[in-house]
């Protein structure tokens, strides 16, 4: 694919939201949401239609006309997926999307993905550190040194799966540390 | 691996950071020098007079210009130490000790700066003999103004080279005392952001700019005409609307309003966003680039306008040579100018001479009162001024002048203006000054001559040739003159003629004729009577080498390759500064803008690497810069030139309210120097984004 092209597939197929968020200092939250869009060159009543209702969706609704100075990081991290999603992306790439933020905004982000998946049907392609985050996938590759070291799919609660989580961590972090 | 090596390779990789400070720096260095070297070489210091107001002027623009140079250089390094923060930001952070790096960085600095200056002043000595063959070959080619080199120069080119040494110490002092190494890594700039522009603001920038221009430069004339009172110097604060009208259109452009388009608002978002997320700074900047070019075509129209001032002009009903003397006088035969002119080479044409009579005058003039009123009053018997018989006019200039008893005509320069002072039609009464014969005449209209308004204040006056021969009837000949006028083949080329004919009417004259140009003798003679002193009495030192006579002497002869060379001696200083001026204050604008577009770049390097991830195609990122530093370059470079040709337009108009013919030449002139300047702009704008693109693409 040549780089036109590359172009035209992140901005139609795929969302990116990245662990230092990424928005734009000069633009507006709302603005900010919709400059997928912008990008794409769509009609602007539409965008503004739906940029309108992501904010409300995400709970950003009363800080669309702030800027990103003027907000906290859950926020900011709100404000970009929805902005990940306006394009209506067949997968929302995450890289480290609750790296930077407290417990709460942390949870406010993850239901914000949540949300995308359940009523946009948006597959979340996410990586992290966080067990507590992953938790709330429905399936996770564990790696190892850039390889596969196994496969964990969701099948029972989020604590279960929590916990299953946490004894492969164990797994992985525990070996050659009997000896200490 | 040493520290040395890594710095050397360090400084190799940025090589273009140090090349720019470095070239700001010999610009500056080679721009004064060259300018200490030609204004304090011993050729320009022993022209100008002392204490004079040249001198005043060219030292007073001279510091203007270095302030300039100063200020352009100090912003450049601030381009150099933003590049240097990060570098200097990661020493710290891998544990280098600040000392090491604070004595790395003086030493890169002073030996930028000292191997900067000093090729600045070797170059500035061939750069100023070429700046000065390039004036001798368009304004003074005469033997007294052969280039001169001297020590003073060398020195305030040098001294100069050390303050801006010394300033760029104190800038990198204060880069130095910052200690926050997250703050020196942080590469992202503070939000700058300027709260919600009204939208009035616009409209209102745009009418201030014109409104204050005009009112600055028209309330001290309109109170002069129409309270006949000078107007404070207060009335100059009327420039402020237009400096903040400028501050408001910027800050318009740069803070971005919500465009009622929404899908233009929209396409120009991200652009727009740029600029607003820097609005503090981008608006101070570009409201400075406005002022710099507008001072630099206020210094290329007042060049153009002293260059004006010597040329020859259009020569309309205007005469090569003219004299007159007292009748008396001793002067140059008809038969001496021939023989000279043919042993010059040089073919005379129209020779005509006759005489005319001082007469004395009642006219009403303008009076300039104590409390700083401008009255009008009738004055009898004030003075005298030179009458033409209808015959001699006709003589004199070959044209006809219809003129009824009873009547005068009043002799003007072609394209004057009547100004508050003195009024065409104000003469009411002549007398004979030794008869007492006195005659009322009355205005019946003008006639143009380019010599004769020159020998007579207020202004010489044409008579019916019956009421002449009435008024002169037993005038002695202490109150006559005699004119000579004549034409040559090639006025251009008779310059050692004239020279030689101005030396020789010179030591024709007496001693007693050598007086003022207001000199009046009808005037000395009430004043002595009534036991005052008299302003214009006592003699000038008149020489035949002194050709700078013209304005100070009443029987200065009108030789006009003569006054053309020696006006254009004296404004050479005056047109080099001004030029100097105008290179400065554009090589400022230029440097700013550069520095502007560069950091516009740097500092949005994340911005542009965000938006490639969202999709936007290389296309969409190179408009989107394109469109930021468009701005930067378009709206300062064409409303700095729109308030320099408006503050021309309004400043010639309400001069005489009129635009004379070199006025509107030079406008034309100014014209294409702004089409030239936008140019210039553009040519930067296209190497900064090559070098943007190269950046943030």
């Amino acid at each position: 694919m040549d780089e036109q092209e590359l172009a035209r597939v992140r901005n139609q197929n795929l969302g990116f939201v990245f662990q230092d968020f990424m928005l734009l200092d000069g633009l507006t939250v709302f603005e900010n949401i919709c400059l997928p869009q912008v990008i794409a060159d769509s009609p602007v009543p539409q965008m503004e239609a739906r940029a309108g209702r992501f904010c409300e969706a995400f709970g950003i609704g009363r800080i669309r006309d702030k800027y990103p100075a003027e907000i906290s990081g859950g926020e900011k991290q709100r404000t970009a997926v929805a902005r990940a999603l306006m394009n209506s992306p067949y997968i929302l790439l995450a890289d480290e999307p609750t790296g930077n933020l407290d417990s709460r905004s942390c949870r406010a982000v993850i239901d914000a993905f949540l949300q995308a998946k359940r009523e946009m049907g948006a597959t979340v392609f996410m990586v992290t550190h966080d067990s507590f985050a992953a938790s709330f996938c429905d399936r996770v590759i564990v790696l190892r040194d850039g390889m596969i070291y196994t496969e964990l799919t969701r099948r029972g609660t989020r604590r279960e799966f929590m916990d299953e989580l946490l004894e492969v961590l164990r797994e992985l972090g525990g070996e050659g540390d009997d000896e200490e | 691996m040493t520290r040395s090596k890594v710095l050397a390779k360090l400084r190799e990789r940025n090589k273009g950071h140090y090349r720019m400070l470095a070239f700001c720096i010999f610009l500056s260095v080679l721009l004064i020098g060259a300018f200490a070297l030609m204004y304090f070489g011993p050729t320009v210091q022993d022209f100008l007079p002392e204490g004079g107001d040249t001198r005043k002027m060219a030292v007073l623009l001279m510091g203007a210009t270095a302030v300039g140079c100063a200020i352009f250089t100090l912003y450049a390094s601030m381009l150099f130490f933003r590049y240097k923060s990060r570098e200097y930001g990661i020493f710290l952070a891998l544990g280098e000790k600040k000392r090491n790096l604070n004595r790395m960085l003086f030493r890169e600095l002073s030996s930028l700066t000292v191997s900067a200056s000093l090729a600045g002043l070797a170059v500035a000595v061939p750069v100023s003999w070429l700046i000065w063959k390039l004036f001798e070959l368009f304004l003074v080619s005469t033997d007294e103004m052969v280039y001169r080199l001297g020590i003073r120069g060398f020195l305030v080119g040098a001294g100069f080279a050390l303050v801006l040494t010394l300033l760029l110490g104190v800038a990198g002092y204060r880069f130095v005392r910052c200690t926050d190494i997250m703050k020196i890594l942080r590469t992202r700039h503070q939000p700058e952001m300027v709260k919600k522009i009204p939208s009035w603001t616009l409209p209102a920038g745009i009418v201030m700019i014109p409104l204050g221009i005009i009112l600055a430069l028209g309330i001290p004339q309109m109170s002069v005409y129409l309270l006949g009172k000078s107007a404070p110097s207060v009335t100059n604060l009327f420039y402020i609307p237009s400096v903040a009208g400028i501050y408001l259109v910027l800050l318009n452009i740069v803070g971005g309003s919500r465009q009622k388009n929404r899908k233009r608002f929209y396409k120009n978002m991200v652009s727009v966003s740029l600029m607003r997320f820097s609005a503090r700074s981008a608006t101070r900047n570009m409201c400075v680039i406005v002022l710099l070019l507008f001072a630099c075509l206020f210094a290329f129209s007042f060049g153009l306008t002293y260059f004006d001032s010597g040329s020859l002009g259009t020569m309309e009903n205007t005469r090569g040579f003219a004299m007159h003397y007292p009748s008396g006088e001793n002067r140059i035969t008809k038969k001496e100018i021939f023989d000279m002119a043919e042993k010059y080479g040089v073919q005379i044409q129209g020779y005509a001479e006759d005489s005319a009579a001082d007469l004395v005058i009642s006219y009403n003039t303008t009076d300039y009162t104590e409390d700083g009123s401008y009255v009008a009053v009738d004055l009898d018997d004030a003075k005298t001024a030179l009458f033409l018989a209808e015959e001699t006019w006709q003589k004199l200039t070959g044209r006809e002048a219809e003129v009824e008893s009873g009547t005068y005509r009043t002799v003007i320069t072609p394209g004057y203006k009547e100004n508050i002072w003195e009024h065409v039609d104000g003469l009411y009464r002549a007398a004979n000054p030794d008869t007492g014969t006195e005659k009322e005449l009355a205005f019946v209209g003008t006639l143009e001559d380019g010599n004769l308004p020159l020998m007579s204040d207020p202004y010489v006056y044409v008579i019916d040739n019956r009421d002449y021969r009435e008024l002169t009837e037993g005038i002695s000949g202490t109150w006559t003159e005699q004119i000579v006028m004549f034409d040559v083949d090639d006025l251009e080329g008779s310059y050692p003629f004239a020279k030689t004919l101005y030396a020789m009417y010179i030591e024709g004259a007496s001693e007693e004729t050598f007086v003022m140009t207001l000199y009046d003798r009808w005037e000395e003679e009430r004043a002595q009577e009534a036991g005052e002193e008299y302003a214009y009495s006592g003699l000038l030192d008149v020489t035949p080498d002194n050709t700078q006579l013209f304005n100070e002497w009443k029987y200065v002869p009108d030789f006009r390759i003569v006054y053309s060379q020696d006006i254009l001696q004296s404004i050479s200083v005056y047109v080099m500064l001004c030029l100097y001026i105008f290179i400065i204050t554009l090589a400022t604008a230029a440097v700013m803008t550069y520095v502007r577009g560069i950091s516009v770049a740097s500092d949005n390097r994340e911005v542009f690497l965000s938006l490639k991830k969202l999709g936007a195609d290389a296309s969409y990122r190179k408009w989107v810069l394109k469109s930021q530093l468009a701005k930067i370059f378009t709206y300062p470079g064409v409303l700095g030139c729109a308030a320099g040709m408006i503050f021309v337009l309004a400043q010639n108009w309400i001069n005489d309210r009129r635009y004379s013919a070199s006025e509107m030449k030079n406008f034309g002139i100014l014209g294409v120097v702004c089409v030239l300047v936008l140019l210039f702009f553009y040519a930067i704008y296209r190497k900064v984004k090559k070098k943007a693109e190269e950046i943030v693409l």
